[in-house]
């Protein structure tokens, strides 16, 4: 697979937890830095260190290309007590588009909906990120009751 | 893991501009006009 070059950015959809006035992603958990941009990196060292994304790893900034995917993975992952942000996520650098999404080497939001959070802590966001974020609804758990 | 399906292609992506954010530069506050 030898790669194609490109000048813009590609965007996909994301899910990010929101700690306190910080996004972070919602799988690993890993806090997303203000007005930087995020670099993946591998943390498999059993092929040996790599640049992140490898094509025999699983390593990268992951990214939906459909939003309901990103909506879906929200309400998988939705606990009564988090808040969570849905937004759109520019990748750029080497990226390996997949069937679903991507897996990038950089990337940066590019807008975010909060999902359960008040005006106060999207302006925060808003402020921190510089990047527009509006507010939702927080979204209905799949998994309901103690079953 | 969120599960994204198989690669496709491999793209290298080299924007002219980063598309993260700069800061805003800080705004000096506007003086009083000097009474008369």
């Amino acid at each position: 697979m030898s790669p194609e070059h490109g000048a813009e950015p590609l965007v996909g959809w994301r899910v990010w937890r929101v700690v306190g006035d910080s996004l972070r992603a919602a799988v690993w958990g890993t806090e997303w830095p203000p007005l930087a941009r995020f670099e993946a990196d591998c943390l498999d060292l059993r092929p040996a260190a790599h640049a992140s994304p490898g094509r025999g790893c699983d390593c990268g900034v992951y990214a939906f290309k459909r939003r309901e995917d990103a909506e879906l993975l929200a309400r998988e992952k939705v606990d009564p007590k988090d808040v969570l942000a849905l937004g759109r996520v520019s990748l750029w650098g080497r990226v390996i588009e997949t069937e679903r999404g991507f897996r990038a080497e950089r990337a940066y939001p590019y807008d975010l909906l909060l999902l359960g959070g008040t005006e106060q802590l999207a302006r925060k966001l808003r402020n921190r990120y510089a990047v527009d974020v509006s507010l939702g609804l927080a979204p209905r758990p799949l998994h309901t009751g103690a079953g | 893991m969120a599960d994204i399906g198989a690669p496709v292609r491999e793209i290298e992506i080299e924007p002219h501009e980063e598309p993260v954010p700069t800061p805003a530069p800080a705004v000096e506050p506007a003086l009083e006009p000097e009474p008369a």
